[in-house]
């Protein structure tokens, strides 16, 4: 065999062996990274020990520690120079006046992570001792009685220099002040003066003036967000509640799909439909889950108008040339009725959940550190939030002169938050699903509206059930599945001698309670409709009705199937297609085969979730795109890789393959090996074509390992969610929400553990099936 | 023998084009991880910019949490790698040569456990692991992770230790020796190789998990790497020239390994798969 070549996979002795020809220095070389990136690691970890590092504030030997749970953006951690070293600044002054206090720094990813992470740590008992959570969030927890009151050291003329709305929508009846308001924003339309000389102010104008300048200037009129996200609802409602729309009632009860708020919200839906029918926005619009998809567009000079938040004001400043910033000015947002105004407030609020009073005062000390007036202005700036506090409009020169900030502090005074009830997370979550099939021509917008309302009803129908039942004490049926687990263990293993036990003992006692156990709770948990920061639930079989009665389950299940087949096709034909190549490259002793091998495998040894980001990085649609570059020399595209539904799904497939890949290609080289090679003389002999070959030589030799790897691959495809989530993140809308995916997200962000156990069960039964399949192939083949 | 000649270049040609679809990504990764913010959107693009720098891996290991992450990856995978060997190395040695009752029984469950994926059992785990008060902590992802790979690891290593022929032991026996010194002294050196590659494919299967540790850890000073990156890529979505340079170091230890260690790569990647 040549040098550099891989090769054989035998049976020696048992255990298939590789020999791989890899050149001595290049093996050496490839260590020389790993073990860089260790040390360097090891260092940077351990060798910081100034007052500020991005896990801790203060001195590691400090008595009072903290554990604080930020936002991103809103700490030392952001990408953003100019903040991160602002926050670094802050947090280095508190750390030298407070040496008695450290703080352990969580940023939480994303924004909907944030709360299903704080939402299951309160159900475990586990909060933070502080957070930053969104202002509508805090119905939630307040119902749950973990926030305290922050007034007892927060003193009230420093609270009076807040907004009323900060302080009145944090207080209870008894006057407790809940939460520290961080910075608030709104809503406005932003347009470029040099497109849209006036700005419109009824959506007949915007339409008008958008699908013309998309038609004249070959850019998007109007871009706003549409993607599965809280934005894409809270973004619209001003355009519901200028039209005099309602969500909820004032007991808290859904009303948008009854009269005369249905034909608001339909008319609402309407409007965006047409934003798409008119061809004044493009439809990828859908894809929009992140503002800075809007800023980047109206960086790259693709987009005339946007419907934006105020924040993006400076983002646009930062990354705009002055002149092209120049063109750039905001509007109220428009309406149905040119007359009306009105614009969403939103914004961060810090609490605490901390009981220990020592904690609390230090919490609250903390808090009132960074919010002073001199930091909120100084925060306020590059955060591009607006500030809460009254003296900072007053005192600093840069908030009462600026014209922008003028202009914001009226649209503020229309400004509206979301309603603070419990039901508004499922009517937004119903509500985006609504906007995406309506945008996306999937369904009428009556349609959409009813659907969305009626899934509203049926989940505030619930939480009332759940609400009058009782929390549950103790719950026999609980132990069942350890009981369960213990019985099945010790049958199997019932008859062994005692010694024998002792060495199976550890590996018996890890696999029966974190695996055998799991199953059987796994069982019980799906017919229950438990919820994972709540212990009231019942037993029944109502949640597997729903779920088998839900179209969203159903059309997943579709979705799901397309990847599975898709994935498993395109895999294992590309891979008897390498395989194949490698196996006549060897044969015919052709240099290079290593480096196929190497170069296939290196892409299945990378972890999912890196392929997924890699992925995404290939598949970006703007100009830093590489994969639609490159179509552009054959005259396609651009290709909504990400952004349409079934190109999303299509991408999903090919990088799914493109890891896998590897995998069959190397069963199904094992399996070419095997063919004897007087098979292939023969076929020389007769000077048989490749088609020729490939059927009556080939194909029944490898049949039974074809069979193996079909098993093995849909398996491990029907389970993939490492790759999905970084990718697609199931989006748009729910075209890539696998079924793995829709378990993770229905346990950890809808937190039903019930609904989430139920998916899981029958997750379970596939990989049994296939399993045992897999495993029978795998017998027959080593008897032949 | 020209046409052999020229089959033979067709096919290496069709090797390395085969070669670069696969590398290509890593590279373009690669690339954009040199870049600035700038040369990201810069178009048309260009691989190679001007100017390069390492300035993104600076940031990204200094003013970051990524050291952090790994750092954590790092120990728990070993510390998991470690303890599913001790743990299953014994436990497969006793299936393949001791008198076990249910002994095909437990090997066929073994067996299917290893193929399903534990990513069914996210809910019902989180719960065990919160009733343990280990939710956050490595101790509860290492104990997770043993469990879930020791199906693989004592079905692997039981085959190996069934293809040992039987007369060895059975001179270690008339010699007097305990069933731990045969172990010891006979059995496991001679499976040098084989329980390399199952450990190596252990670790690299703990470097990359994502849904345990996704469920499993909240703070982020305890992240791993592959959930540290998922959420780098949240947090820094807009600064990819950074995400690049992270996932990059994501990728480089197990790139790295697998071009140092291929061969226990491969036969620990079909060897759970080929045996029945």
């Amino acid at each position: 065999m040549e040098k550099g070549t891989a090769a054989i996979f035998r049976k020696k002795r048992g255990q298939p062996v590789v020999r791989v020809g890899c050149p001595l220095f290049f093996t050496k070389m490839a260590a020389v990274p790993f073990f860089l990136t260790l040390i360097a690691t090891a260092t940077l970890a351990f060798a910081q020990d100034d007052l500020v590092t991005p896990v801790r504030i203060g001195r590691p030997d400090a008595p009072i520690k903290l554990t604080l749970w930020a936002q991103h953006d809103y700490s030392h951690l952001d990408a953003r120079p100019e903040v991160s070293s602002l926050f670094h600044d802050i947090f280095e002054q508190y750390a030298r006046t407070h040496p008695d206090v450290q703080i352990e720094v969580s940023v939480m990813p994303a924004l909907e992570m944030h709360k299903a992470k704080l939402l299951l740590a309160a159900a475990a008992g586990r909060l933070p001792d502080i957070a930053s959570v969104d202002s509508f969030w805090m119905p939630l927890f307040l119902e749950r009685g973990d926030v305290q009151p922050l007034d007892p050291y927060w003193p009230a003329d420093d609270r009076a220099d807040f907004l009323p709305f900060t302080i009145s929508t944090l207080s209870d009846r008894q006057g407790h002040v809940y939460g520290m308001w961080h910075g608030t924003d709104c809503r406005v339309l932003y347009y470029r003066t040099d497109l849209v000389p006036t700005p419109p102010r009824s959506w007949d104008e915007l339409l008008a003036i958008a699908s013309r300048i998309s038609r004249e200037k070959h850019i998007a009129g109007y871009l706003y967000n549409a993607g599965r996200w809280e934005a894409t609802v809270f973004d619209h409602l001003p355009m519901f509640w200028a039209q005099g729309g309602n969500l909820v009632d004032d007991d808290g009860n859904p009303i948008f799909g009854l009269p005369p708020n249905r034909d608001r919200m339909i008319k609402l839906m309407r409007f965006l439909r047409a934003t798409i029918d008119t061809g004044a926005s493009p439809s990828s619009v859908l894809a929009n889950n992140d503002y800075q998809q809007l800023s980047s567009a109206a960086v790259s000079g693709d987009v005339a108008m946007f419907l934006g938040g105020s924040w993006q004001l400076r983002e646009l400043e930062f990354a705009l040339p002055p002149d092209e910033f120049a063109k750039w000015a905001i509007a109220d947002i428009p309406q149905a009725d040119p007359a009306t105004e009105s614009t969403g407030t939103g914004g961060w609020v810090w609490v605490t959940f901390t009981h220990d009073p020592v904690k609390q005062k230090a919490a609250t000390e903390l808090l009132r550190f960074i919010e002073s007036p001199e930091n909120v202005a100084r925060i306020s700036i590059p955060t591009r939030q607006l500030p809460v506090r009254r003296s900072v409009y007053r005192d600093f020169p840069v908030f009462r002169e600026n014209k922008w900030y003028a202009q914001f502090g009226r649209m503020l005074v229309h400004g509206r938050a979301r309603p603070a009830v419990a039901i508004y997370p499922a009517i937004s979550e119903q509500l985006q699903l609504a906007v995406g099939a309506v945008v996306s021509g999937a369904k009428s917008p009556e349609s959409a509206v009813d659907d969305a309302f009626h899934a509203v009803q049926a989940i505030a129908e619930r939480q009332r059930l759940r609400a009058a039942g009782e929390r549950r004490q103790f719950d026999p049926i609980t132990w069942a599945p350890p009981i369960a687990a213990v019985l099945l263990c010790a049958w199997l293993l019932s008859g062994t001698g005692r010694r024998t036990m002792l060495w199976l003992a550890p590996a018996l006692v890890l696999v029966s309670v974190f695996l055998v156990y799991p199953v059987f709770d796994l069982v019980r948990l799906a017919v229950t409709d438990a919820r994972a920061y709540d212990n009231r639930y019942t037993y029944g079989l109502q949640t597997l009705a729903r779920l088998v009665a839900d179209p969203e389950f159903r059309s997943m299940l579709v979705v799901t199937l397309i990847f599975v087949v898709a994935s498993v096709v395109v895999q294992l034909g590309v891979g008897l297609a390498v395989a194949l190549l490698i196996d006549a490259a060897r044969r015919r002793r052709a240099p290079g085969t290593a480096l196929a091998r190497a170069a296939i495998v290196s892409a299945w040894v990378i972890p999912g979730v890196v392929v997924g980001v890699l992925w995404r990085i290939l598949l970006m649609e703007n100009r830093a795109g590489i994969a639609n570059y490159v179509l552009s020399f054959a005259r396609i595209g651009p290709l909504p890789f990400l952004s349409s539904a079934g190109a999303a799904l299509a991408s999903l497939i090919v990088a799914n393959a493109w890891r896998g890949c590897a995998f069959s290609m190397i069963l199904q080289y094992a399996g070419l090996q095997r063919i004897p090679r007087e098979l292939h003389e023969a076929a020389d002999l007769e000077g048989a074509s490749f088609w020729q070959r490939l059927r009556s030589v080939v194909l029944p030799e490898i049949a039974p390992v074809l069979a193996l790897n079909l098993a093995l691959v849909t398996i491990a495809t029907f389970n993939t969610f490492d790759l999905v989530l970084p990718l697609t993140g199931g989006g748009p809308g729910r075209a890539t929400e696998v079924v793995s995916l829709y378990m993770y997200r229905s346990a950890f962000f809808s937190l039903e553990s019930g609904r989430a156990a139920a998916v899981a069960v029958v997750m379970l039964l596939v990989n049994v099936a296939l399993a045992v399949a897999a495993l029978r192939l795998a017998r027959r083949r080593a008897d032949a | 023998m020209t046409r052999g000649r020229g089959v033979r270049i067709a096919l290496t040609a069709l090797l390395i084009g085969v070669a670069v679809a696969f590398l290509l990504p890593q590279v373009w990764l690669f690339a954009l991880s040199l870049k600035t913010k700038a040369g990201v959107y810069e178009y048309p693009p260009r691989l190679w910019s001007n100017d390069a720098s390492g300035a993104n891996y600076a940031f990204v290991l200094t003013r970051t949490q990524l050291p952090w992450y790994l750092w954590n990856s790092l120990v728990v995978s070993i510390a998991s790698t470690v303890a599913t060997m001790a743990i299953g190395a014994p436990a497969a040695y006793v299936l393949s040569r001791e008198r076990v009752r249910r002994r095909e029984t437990v090997a066929t469950g073994l067996l299917l456990a290893q193929m399903v994926s534990p990513i069914v059992l996210l809910v019902p785990l989180y719960g065990l692991v919160a009733h343990l008060h280990l939710l956050d902590s490595h101790t509860g992802l290492v104990l997770v992770y043993v469990a879930v790979q020791l199906p693989f690891t004592i079905v692997v290593l039981r085959n190996f230790f069934d293809a040992l022929p039987k007369s060895l032991f059975e001179a270690a026996l008339l010699d007097g020796a305990t069933r731990a010194t045969t172990f010891r002294k006979i059995a496991l050196p001679l499976l040098g190789p084989g329980l390399a590659s199952v450990a190596i494919f252990n670790l690299a299967s703990y470097w990359a998990e994502f849904g345990l540790a996704l469920v499993l850890l909240d703070s982020q000073q305890r992240y791993t790497i592959p959930i540290g990156l998922f959420s780098f890529q949240s947090g820094y979505e807009t600064e990819w020239q950074l995400v690049a340079a992270a996932s990059f170091i994501g990728l480089l230890p197990v790139l790295a390994a697998f071009l140092a260690l291929q061969r226990f790569f491969v036969a620990g990647l079909t060897s759970g798969a080929t045996k029945g």
